[in-house]
């Protein structure tokens, strides 16, 4: 790295925050990322500052939270300068009568949800306790229980950030309604950073619920499993429900968050549907729910991805999208099943968004091998699912167009991108389509 | 900025001749006459004629109106019913006006999976009836819904009585179809767009709200929500409007999200009951109007919380509606409410803003007291819940210096809003009404961007000009004198 740029750096951050030894970025340097330096500015002003001196020097920027999703998307750039939020850690106004918290974006999310839970509020996302905020912003990717709650997109209000031109900017607002001026915040949300660092966010809240718990079904054979789970969520309000895969003969999963009276009607009719077609419930996760344990449940919902094992959740390889008409689905399945065999790797797979769209998540289960996810998508698409790659990990080779055709779309958002980040210098090439 | 600062410009005779080509002479409007009908929206004080109205039937047809527009350079926008309350689809300047009434098919319903697609033009309760008998409903509801369209709605991200719960248009969009300001046709998102993330930036979240400057929408994915099996509809009826403001703030404190919360002050009620005759107390200050729904098992409970708030906060009488009938009467004031103040003002400023749901008591009491102050008379029906204001200052325009005091009240109960954490507008959009008023909630950087990323859609700034951002930076206009709403007279 360039020094009159790292003494740049330190005189505007002070030297203990700008990391530049190659030893100690080593240590930073994973399969997706290696940094030719690291900082760590304080403020929205610093992090505008850094962004400024990275242009004038032509340097590319990396924004960084919990380093939980680096694997996200395409490689990031080499020798870039790695933007650590950590120090913007900080609620920045909790008015728990509005439902509606803006805290800076390197919060961390288990410290966010704890001051949350102190009254009764959470955000209903699933993620890892080490996500930061802004990288749940520049991630998106939503948990099981969207089925319920939305996603990310539902729940952000305003942002502040500060775009490739090194400026600091703030779109949406604080308030849970909001027409004034375009919805620029929707931009950020999902775009991995590559269109400026988030440095505040604003959320709509929601209470924790009274009861929630997690039920998981069997049922004697896929088809019949994975009816009975399109059925239940078509004329009930679940939280979550999602068919884990491979799980012989079949295994869903079902979060429930209701008052009690609505709690015990759910389960009622869980059981009820699935004694009519051979299957059987099984409560797997807390019932009765204080503050203190409504973590522990959606960790639980989480972990639903992993088919039960709680702690170890492995990375996610790539997600995959398409949507879901009945009876297609058993077949693919099967198909699947099989090459998942013949190609010897471990894999998981979510199936969530009953009644409505399918994704697939595929996580490289601690076997050697990872999913090939272009034989995955063509046997998806042969069997004429329309499926896409929504999200995929930097590791995995796709030599087809599996983001799906040429979308007249993309030349849209590549001018988008040079409108707010004019010299490309945030993570470029990380995105989709080079963005 | 006002409507006639907007130079006028007439369309020449080859652009003419090139819309008739596109849509056949008999869609092409010209005719003084004719022309009268779309020269304001619902925001009926600012008027200006379009230079044409055509009246498009397919996407193609918009595509090529809008390349004879392109190609001429002359500005367009595109019009779905026109009862947009910040003069949205306006002419300004004689622009070609698009009608999308047209194109009113609802083109498929996925039941399994919950998903409608439909052309612009679809009137909103349309959508839902086309779905009703298989237990699914189109969620968002603007009290306009019998008239107002899809489009209109994607354009404004339009709201109403039940989005508190189920939340505004942009959260039931999936993917849209649009012409772009160049006549391309581009899809954003898709039926796939609800599951979170699709390669890509969100550009379907982006255009929903653009206020037609980004190009007009021709088709629509949204989804379609589940009716739920019970409701329970109560009216709390409160000594004062302070106090049932504070029943909102303790009903979401509590955090119970009702499906719809609103508020209707004893001026509303009172120009209600005199025209409608449906039954509201008369010494009432306020009323709350609260639906909950959802599973028939828990919602006694909820329906006695609720009811507890409201006594905590010194409610003189709650009760629930006894049947559909009963439900349905209640809900038809709040519908006619703007309608029923057209008969008792000649005409009134009605703001848009959302303040912090605590600040309801705090805020509302100072657009009572300004209103006092001004020798005018205020009055409240919105979306509580939400914490979406919608203040009516009633005035008389043929009294000059009542002009003087609304607007100076106007101002003060922005100022209000803004000063509490609050936005200009929750649903209803900036159009030309709030444009001046922009600088006060956005700085010049940020407005920068939005000039930006509208330009990316509409380079040479063609469609809908003048509306939603300002299109220079510059600092508020002092001086501005918002339109106001003259209320057509409508039959009960
Ligand atoms: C095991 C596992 C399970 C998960 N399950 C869920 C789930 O159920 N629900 C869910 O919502 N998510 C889930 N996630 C995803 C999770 O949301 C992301 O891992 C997390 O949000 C990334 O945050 P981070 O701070 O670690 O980002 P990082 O890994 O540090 O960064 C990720 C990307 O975001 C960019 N970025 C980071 N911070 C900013 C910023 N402030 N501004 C701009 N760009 C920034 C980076 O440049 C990078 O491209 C899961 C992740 C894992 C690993
Ligand atoms: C009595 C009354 C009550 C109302 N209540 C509510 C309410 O509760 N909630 C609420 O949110 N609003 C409410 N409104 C406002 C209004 O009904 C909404 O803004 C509605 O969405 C406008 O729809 P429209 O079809 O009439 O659009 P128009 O008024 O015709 O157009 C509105 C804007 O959308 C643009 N536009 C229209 N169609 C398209 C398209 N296909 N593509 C791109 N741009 C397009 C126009 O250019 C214009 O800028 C109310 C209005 C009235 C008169």
């Amino acid at each position: 790295m360039n020094d009159a740029f790292v003494q740049r750096l330190a005189r505007a951050l002070g030297g203990e925050n700008v990391v530049a030894e190659p030893r100690m970025l080593e240590a930073l340097a994973t399969g997706a990322v290696r940094p030719g330096a690291l900082c760590r500015p304080a403020s929205t002003e610093e992090v505008a500052e850094v962004v400024r001196l990275a242009g004038e020097h032509g340097v590319p920027v990396l924004p960084c939270g919990g380093w939980t999703a680096m694997a996200y998307g395409e490689a990031a750039p080499e020798g870039a300068l790695a933007v650590s939020l950590q120090r913007l850690d900080r609620i920045v106004e909790y008015e728990p009568a509005d439902l509606v918290v803006t805290a800076q974006a390197g919060m961390n999310f288990e410290a966010f949800q704890a001051a949350l839970f102190e009254h009764g509020q959470t955000l209903p996302l699933d993620a890892p306790a080490h996500a930061t905020l802004g990288g749940l912003v520049a991630t998106d990717r939503s948990g099981p229980r969207r089925l319920l709650h939305g996603t990310l997109r539902d729940m952000v209000l305003g942002l502040t950030v500060v775009n490739g031109d090194g400026v600091v900017r703030k779109c949406g607002g604080r308030v849970v309604k909001n027409v004034t001026g375009y919805a620029l915040e929707k931009l950020y949300i999902g775009s991995l950073g590559t269109l400026g660092i988030v440095t505040e966010v604003t959320f709509k809240l929601r209470p924790v619920p009274e009861t929630a718990s997690v039920q998981e079904i069997s049922a004697p054979s896929f088809e019949t499993g994975f009816n009975l789970m399109r059925e239940l969520a078509g004329r009930l309000p679940l939280a979550a429900a999602v068919a884990c895969f491979p799980a012989k003969p079949f295994s869903g999963q079902i979060g429930i968050e209701a008052s009690p009276p609505d709690h015990a009607r759910i389960l009622r009719e869980l059981e009820e549907a699935a004694a009519r077609c051979g299957g059987s419930v099984r409560e797997t996760g807390a019932t009765r729910v204080d503050a203190d344990e409504y973590p522990a449940v959606s960790r639980r919902l989480d972990s639903v991805q992993t088919a039960g094992g709680e702690t170890v959740v492995p990375p996610l390889a790539a997600r995959i999208v398409w949507p879901s008409k009945s009876g297609a689905f058993g077949a693919t399945m099967h198909a699947l099943d099989a090459l998942a065999a013949e190609a010897g790797f471990g894999y998981l797979m979510g199936y969530h968004d009953f009644p409505g769209y399918a994704s697939l998540e595929l996580f490289a289960n601690g076997g050697e091998k990872t999913p090939d996810l272009t034989r995955i998508v063509k046997t998806l698409r042969g069997d004429g699912l329309p499926a896409t790659v929504a999200w995929k990990a930097s590791a995995q080779p796709l030599d087809e167009r599996a983001f799906g055709p040429a979308r007249a779309e993309w030349a849209l958002m590549r001018a988008i991108k040079q409108s707010l980040d004019p010299r490309a210098i945030l993570n470029p090439g990380r995105f989709v389509e080079g963005l | 900025m006002s409507v006639t600062d907007v130079p006028r410009r007439e369309p020449a005779a080859g652009l003419l001749d090139a819309l008739r080509a596109a849509v056949g002479p008999q869609n092409v409007v010209t005719s003084h006459d004719e022309l009268f009908v779309y020269e304001c929206d619902g925001l009926t004080l600012d008027k200006s004629t379009p230079g044409a109205v055509v009246y498009v039937h397919s996407t193609l047809e918009v595509a090529a109106v809008v390349k004879a527009c392109a190609a001429a350079g002359f500005p367009f926008v595109a019009r779905g019913a026109g009862t947009g309350l910040s003069g949205g689809a306006i002419a300004l300047g004689g622009m070609v006006v698009i009608e999308l009434a047209r194109m009113n098919r609802v083109i498929e319903i996925d039941y399994e999976n919950r998903v409608a697609c439909v052309e612009p033009g679809v009137i909103n309760l349309n959508l839902t009836k086309a779905c009703s008998a298989r237990g699914l409903h189109y969620a968002p509801d603007p009290s306009s819904q019998g008239s107002c369209t899809v489009g209109g709605n994607v354009a404004e991200n339009s709201g109403g009585p039940h989005t508190l719960k189920y939340g505004v248009t942009v959260n039931h969009v999936l993917g849209l179809e649009v012409v772009l300001p160049t006549g391309d046709i581009v899809t954003l998102g898709g039926p796939l767009g609800g599951l979170g993330p699709l390669p890509g930036y969100d550009l379907v979240g982006l255009f929903v709200g653009s206020e037609g400057t980004f190009g007009i929408a021709t088709k629509a994915w949204v989804k379609l929500t589940p009716t739920p099996e019970a409701v329970r509809t109560l009216l709390a009826v409160f000594p004062s409007i302070e106090a049932a403001s504070h029943g909102v703030s303790t009903i979401v404190s509590h955090g119970i999200v009702p499906a719809a919360l609103e508020l209707i002050d004893k001026t509303i009620i009172r120009a209600v009951e005199e025209w409608l005759h449906l039954g509201f107390p008369l010494d009432a200050g306020a009323v709350l109007l609260i639906e909950l729904d959802g599973l028939r098992d828990g919602l006694d409970l909820l329906a006695g919380r609720v009811m507890e708030c409201c006594r905590t906060c010194g409610c003189l009488d709650v009760r629930a509606a006894k049947d559909d009938k009963e439900r349905l009467l209640l809900w038809k004031a709040r519908k006619q409410a703007f309608g029923a103040v057209g008969r008792i003002s000649p005409s009134y400023y009605v703001q848009d803003g959302v303040i912090p749901r605590s600040k309801l008591p705090e805020v509302l009491g100072k657009i009572e007291a300004s209103g006092r102050k001004h020798g005018l008379t205020t009055a409240n029906v919105f979306h509580a819940g939400d914490g979406n204001l919608h203040p009516l200052i009633l005035f008389d325009e043929r009294v000059p210096e009542q002009i003087a005091h609304a607007l100076a009240c106007n101002d003060e109960v922005l100022s209000a809003v803004v000063e509490a954490g609050g936005m200009l507008s929750g649903e209803h959009g900036i159009g030309i009404e709030k444009l001046a008023f922009m600088p006060r909630v956005f700085g010049e950087a940020d407005m920068e961007a939005m000039r930006k990323v509208r330009a990316v859609f509409d380079p040479q700034a063609l469609s809908n000009p003048g509306k939603a951002v300002p299109m220079r930076a510059c600092m508020e206009v002092k001086g501005h004198r918002p339109p106001a709403v003259r209320p057509p007279m409508r039959k009960a």
